[in-house]
């Protein structure tokens, strides 16, 4: 350090020198430590081993100390992106879905062909013989006509109260109004717990039957139908459906009685279940 | 060809959508068991999700077919889904004459079904009558913050055809 004699006094000066000598030793100290500092690359080396002691540390111990407030974040954050949680899963899911299906739908295929191989009757001569001439598979074929569908049962239900406007059915059945009331009971369940978007519940499975539900504004038919539903099965009994709703269920109806019921039943009947007796014969 | 049936009528009867409401355990399907086949059980079996059952009822000479829904008591009304009351025409709603708590929020309750049906018709119906005495029935019922249309049991049977009945005139005038 120097000292400027010409802008300070002498008093001044002579205390400075003595603070020279007194505070030389711990002067320097000082700036070997500041050296110290500054160097980086020491500094570094000197507190490593304690960043690396506390780390460890964090390792066995952060579960206890942090656990709570960080499953407390998490949990927030979880319960805000719900949406988007399942936004982004059901696709993958879906497809997960799927792919499983067309696998189950391959095995079950494979195991057909080989019996078709290992079958020689006429039946089987003919089923080839119109696969060669129509370009279908055999598998196919056979399983068309194993089992072709059937329209067993069909209700024109009110959407919201579930009441029935009519119904027709192959056999005697005594509780329509009551089966009504609860496919809409499950449909609304359905619907209301899987709430995704405006999706209505289309299909639902029981024992050998396919119950298929097509809605409209203010009622949905449903159809209890037996037998295996290809894609374009489906879109066969929608077409029907369709005009059916086309031809009869122009007007809007606020109360159900007999009379009412009995007209509908009577067109359900003509237009599924006896054009599909009749198609059969 | 094999005939087909479907529904042959004589008279023409209405069809009426009506609810079973109210707390858990105060009655619902025990009055629905008593009303549709004149039965009652003491054992306690809690209904899960819904169950639709249908009566014929005659009010003043007109058949009415009434389909009740049971459905499982909630103690939060926003369990049970809302369109389970869509397109009901009366709702029946039944609380414990033995469990204040099962009346307490009678009110609100009301009001939300009000929100829901607009317009339709709701009856407040105290259950398990039989359990109470003559003495209590008046201190009870000056707890209860809204005005009961009947008292029923569900055990004995008193006033369930009548709770019905009356909600059936409502439901028709
Ligand atoms: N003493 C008496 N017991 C009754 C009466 N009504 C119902 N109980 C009994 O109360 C219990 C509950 O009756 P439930 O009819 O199952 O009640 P709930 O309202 O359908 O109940 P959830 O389906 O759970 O909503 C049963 O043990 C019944 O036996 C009544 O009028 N008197
Ligand atoms: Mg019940």
């Amino acid at each position: 350090m120097t000292i400027d004699e010409n802008k300070i006094s002498e008093e001044e000066v002579h205390l400075l020198k003595i603070k020279e000598i007194l505070l030389k030793e711990d002067r320097e100290e000082l700036s070997i430590l500041r050296k110290k500092l500054e160097d980086e690359e020491a500094f570094n080396k000197r507190l490593t081993p304690y960043i690396e002691k506390h780390i460890e540390d964090l390792k066995v111990n952060f579960p206890d100390q942090y656990n709570e407030m960080v499953s407390k974040i998490f949990d927030e954050k979880l319960m805000n992106s719900r949406q988007e949680i399942i936004d982004l899963l059901s696709p993958s899911i879906g497809i997960m879905i799927k792919k499983y299906i067309s696998m189950q739908f391959e095995s079950l295929k494979e195991g057909i062909d080989n019996q078709v191989k290992n079958t020689f009757s006429a039946k089987t001569w003919k089923t080839k013989f119109t696969s060669k001439f129509y370009g279908v598979k055999e598998s196919d074929l056979i399983l068309k006509e194993m089992d072709k569908y059937q329209i067993q049962e069909v209700y024109l239900i009110q959407r919201n109260s579930g009441l029935l406007f009519g119904s027709a059915s192959k056999s005697v059945n005594l509780d329509q109004d009551v089966i009504a009331g609860m496919l809409t009971a499950i449909k609304s369940f359905a619907e209301d717990a899987f709430q995704q978007g405006a999706q209505d519940l289309d299909m639902i499975e029981y024992g050998t039957y396919k119950i298929l539900m097509q809605n409209f504004k203010t009622y949905y038919l449903a159809l209890a139908i037996t037998g295996s539903l290809s894609a374009a099965d489906k879109d066969e009994i929608s077409n029907n459906v369709l005009s059916f709703a086309d031809r009869y269920l122009g007007k809007s109806i606020s109360n159900i009685d007999e009379k009412i019921m009995e007209e509908y039943s009577k067109y359900l009947n003509e237009h599924f279940i006896n054009t599909n007796a009749r198609n059969q014969i | 060809m094999q005939e087909t049936k479907y529904n042959i009528s004589q008279g023409n009867m209405i069809s009426k959508k009506v609810i079973l409401t109210g707390s858990f355990g105060v009655g619902k399907t025990s009055l629905f068991n008593q009303f549709i086949y004149n039965k009652f059980s003491d054992k306690y079996l809690t209904t899960i999700g819904v169950k639709v059952n249908k009566k014929v009822i005659n009010v003043d000479g007109n058949d009415l077919s009434l389909l009740l829904w049971d459905i499982a008591g909630e103690v939060s009304q926003d369990k049970v889904p809302t369109s389970y009351f869509l397109g009901a025409s009366g709702i029946i709603y039944v609380f414990d004459l033995t469990r204040p708590a099962t009346f307490r929020n009678i009110e609100k309750d009301i009001q939300y079904l009000n929100s829901i049906i607009s317009g339709g018709v709701i009856k407040v119906v105290g259950n398990k009558v039989d359990l109470i005495d003559l003495q209590n029935k008046e201190e009870i019922l000056t707890q209860v913050p809204y005005d009961v249309d009947i008292l029923t049991s569900a055990k004995t049977g008193e006033n369930v055809e009548d709770m019905f009945s009356l909600l059936g005139k409502n439901l028709i005038s």
